[in-house]
């Protein structure tokens, strides 16, 4: 028997590697580190060298980076998983976790809540309770076309948001609107890292729980109900798997895209469409195209760009590569 | 059919070790840090851990005091403040009219941009911008360790839940009137013990208020000057209802056609955009005395076909607002003190044959910037030469 994904084991491997890495990198790297310091010396003051002088920057690290690098891994593998899992519960290439019009409920109810109040807490419990509720009435709309469904959702919410920035205060809370919608992990303190990467944690348990019941499902319902799963169950579990990361990746850094189109389809191009393999390579994968990202925005380009400009920058010309190579992994080779 | 082997390397093994790992270290940084809402402190290393310890004292130490901010926390900060961070945009001047601004050590990026300033303070070029739009700069500010940070509230949760640096509260400029302008300048004047250089502004931007009103004052209802604030290079950005510019405007006898009595038209009892884009047809339904517009040149205006049945238009009323450090259109202390002067002789230059607006800025400048400005830079600030991007451009 010969096997089609040759570069499989390689790309696993690199990718680890890749992401042990990148969590080094993304605790020593960054402008905050004092000129004197090089990276190695930047190692030993974050691991114990607890000389008075350094004690802000030590801080710096333990309360920022820490907490950032987290979150981008967290929510970089929850998202490209998601992914995965949507992408072959529903047979269709095209969707993303944002599916059920998460995104767009979320990022409503966060700018609703960034007109009237300051407090952070409220602002992300607003942007998590709107993601979820948005998932559910989406999903009691109509249970068959959910991806139909989410559109429409999506745009009446979207809609609602426009509304919102338009009545916002040009100076003050337009642009906090604007740039919470395009997502950053600037803000990510360890106070609401703990609470959101909680919930996305326990999304990614669930999908990858699940992840064998993606394969039966995307061999279509029949199928799945003659090997003994009931492909509506799946279906509810890995949406709301679904739902729980997406909500709390808008509450926690705001909108990111493409990570959860472009990661599924680059693994898949490496490692076939067996989603008991392709969703734990996702989360590895994911997780490491998020924080290098990140790492990206704190170190090489100005100011704090948000993080959501760059995931499409680069995601969308390497998704469109995919598509010219081809081959795009959905075939099932034996 | 659907078997792969998985190999010698399991990618679920790693991923929940990663995970796992990611956890363990989130709940052992958490555990050696304060609760987030504390932003005093000092800063004391333990030396078993690796990680630092703060500890949060609950009287200030002989080096710090307890202080109000404007919206009401109680803070304690450093009795000598020596390295402030500044996150907000309107509040930017505030350090120089308090007179402390070589004190500032991280500032907006919009306050770096200003060319006047550049020119009247070139050390603030060199510094770091503590946010480039609304994103903070957190690593920057980081670095330069400020000993405390003056923010909006949203910004000062950010950074008090990610540093332990003191941070006061700002309330949020909204509204921009000119009480608002005096209490944070008087809020300043409190943080530094400058009460002294805060009362001046006030007494400045009063005095500039009671001559206006003294000579606009008998001027009758109904023979005051209609002024349209036309903002954006559409002209058509207004802000319409009661906020600061239409306050501006009544302090200079005038009225903002968009403030909605019901000779105008606009509904004030609904919810109304703080700056909302209107249509020409309502500009022309208002057929104001005055246009005043802050980008782009009058002359495009006067030549348009489409805006010549208008009053203003057809008499040559329409005038270019001056721009200083900022633009005069947004609430700042340099608008809040100066603008009711300039509108009030632009809109009745009879009244004010003995006034001159450019001395009024001469002696703001000098007072609160300790700058004594060039004609040249005074020409700047009245017709915008000095900022290119701005004088000629369509």
């Amino acid at each position: 028997m010969t096997w089609p994904y040759g570069f499989r084991n390689y790309f696993i491997i690199a990718s680890s590697a890749l992401l042990l890495t990148l969590v080094v990198v993304s605790l020593v790297v960054g402008r905050g580190n004092p000129s004197s310091l090089d990276p190695l010396t930047v190692l030993s003051t974050v691991l114990g060298n607890n000389s008075q002088e350094y004690s802000s920057f030590q801080e710096l690290v333990v309360n920022v980076r820490v907490p950032r690098t987290i979150a981008a891994v967290i929510v970089g593998a929850g998202l490209a998983m998601s992914g995965a899992a949507v992408q072959g519960a529903y047979r269709n290439p095209l969707v993303s976790p944002y599916i059920l019009g998460i995104t767009s409920g979320a990022g409503c109810a966060a700018a609703c809540a960034l007109l009237f109040t300051s407090s952070l807490p409220a602002i992300e419990l607003a942007a998590f309770a709107g993601g979820l509720g948005t998932a559910m009435i989406t999903y009691g709309l109509n249970r068959f076309t959910q991806v139909l469904a989410g559109i429409a959702v999506g745009m009446f919410f979207g809609s609602l948001t426009a509304l919102m920035k338009f009545l916002a205060d040009p100076a003050d809370r337009l642009p906090a609107i604007v740039f919470w919608l395009m997502g950053s992990f600037s803000r990510v303190s360890i106070a609401d890292a703990i609470p959101l990467c909680t919930v996305i944690v326990l999304g990614i348990i669930l999908l990858f729980l699940y992840r064998w019941q993606v394969n039966i499902l995307s061999m279509g319902e029949e199928s799945a109900e003659s090997l003994g799963v009931k492909p509506r169950r799946a279906r509810v579990v890995i949406l709301a798997a679904t739902a729980l990361i997406a909500a709390g990746t808008v509450a926690l850094c705001g909108v990111i895209g493409w990570v959860g189109l472009v990661i599924p389809h680059i693994c898949r191009f490496f490692c076939g469409p067996d989603n008991r393999l392709l969703i734990p390579v996702c989360a590895v994968a994911g997780g490491a195209y998020l924080l290098a990202m990140d790492i990206l925005i704190r170190t090489v380009l100005p100011g704090e760009m948000p993080i959501g400009i760059l995931t499409a920058l680069v995601g969308a010309p390497l998704f469109a590569l995919l598509l010219r190579n081809g081959r795009n992994g959905w075939e099932g080779k034996t | 059919m659907y078997i792969v082997k998985t190999g010698l390397f399991n990618p679920s093994v790693l991923l929940v070790t990663v995970i796992a790992i990611c956890i363990v270290s989130g709940c052992i940084s958490s555990w050696n840090t304060p609760q987030p809402a504390s932003n005093t402190g000092t800063i004391t290393s333990d030396t078993g851990m690796a990680t630092p310890v703060i500890t949060i004292p609950r009287t200030p130490g002989p080096d710090s005091r307890f202080f109000t901010d404007m919206t009401g926390r109680t803070v304690i900060i450093p009795r000598n403040i020596s390295r402030i961070g500044l996150l907000s945009g309107p509040i930017a001047q505030l350090p120089y009219i308090i007179g402390v601004s070589d004190r500032v050590v991280a500032t907006t990026e919009n306050l770096k941009n200003s060319p006047l300033l550049r020119q009247m303070d070139p050390r603030i070029a060199t510094l770091p911008s503590s946010r480039v739009s609304s994103m903070i700069n957190i690593e920057e500010i980081s670095r330069v360790q400020p000993d405390l940070f003056i923010c909006s509230e949203l910004d000062g949760e950010v950074i008090s839940r990610q540093l332990s640096v003191p941070v006061v509260y700002v309330a949020s400029n909204e509204g921009g009137g000119f009480n608002d302008t005096k209490e944070q300048v008087r809020f300043f004047g409190r943080l530094f013990s400058r009460e002294d250089r805060a009362e001046s502004y006030c007494r400045f931007l009063d005095a500039g208020l009671q001559m206006v009103s003294n000579r606009t004052g008998p001027i009758p209802a109904d023979q005051r000057k209609r002024v349209f604030f036309g903002f954006g290079p559409s002209h058509l950005s207004t802000f319409p209802g009661q906020n600061f510019i239409t306050e501006r405007a009544g302090a200079a006898g005038c009225v903002n056609v968009a403030a909605g009595n019901n000779e105008t038209g606009v509904n004030t009892g609904k919810i109304v955009p703080p700056q909302a884009e209107i249509s020409l047809e309502q500009v022309i339904a208002w057929d104001p005395d005055i246009i005043v517009i802050d980008t782009g040149n009058v002359s495009g205006i006067l030549q348009d076909p489409h805006w010549q049945t208008i009053k203003a238009v057809r008499s040559g009323n329409v005038v270019l607002e001056p721009e200083g450090i900022f633009r005069w259109s947004r609430p700042n202390p340099e608008s809040a003190a100066i603008y009711s002067v300039w509108l009030a002789k632009t809109a009745y230059p009879e009244r004010f044959t003995d006034v001159n607006p450019e001395d009024t800025i001469r002696a703001f400048y000098q007072e609160f910037f300790s700058y004594i400005l060039s004609d040249e830079q005074m020409d700047g600030i009245l017709h915008r030469s000095v900022n290119g991007s701005v004088a000629g451009s369509p």
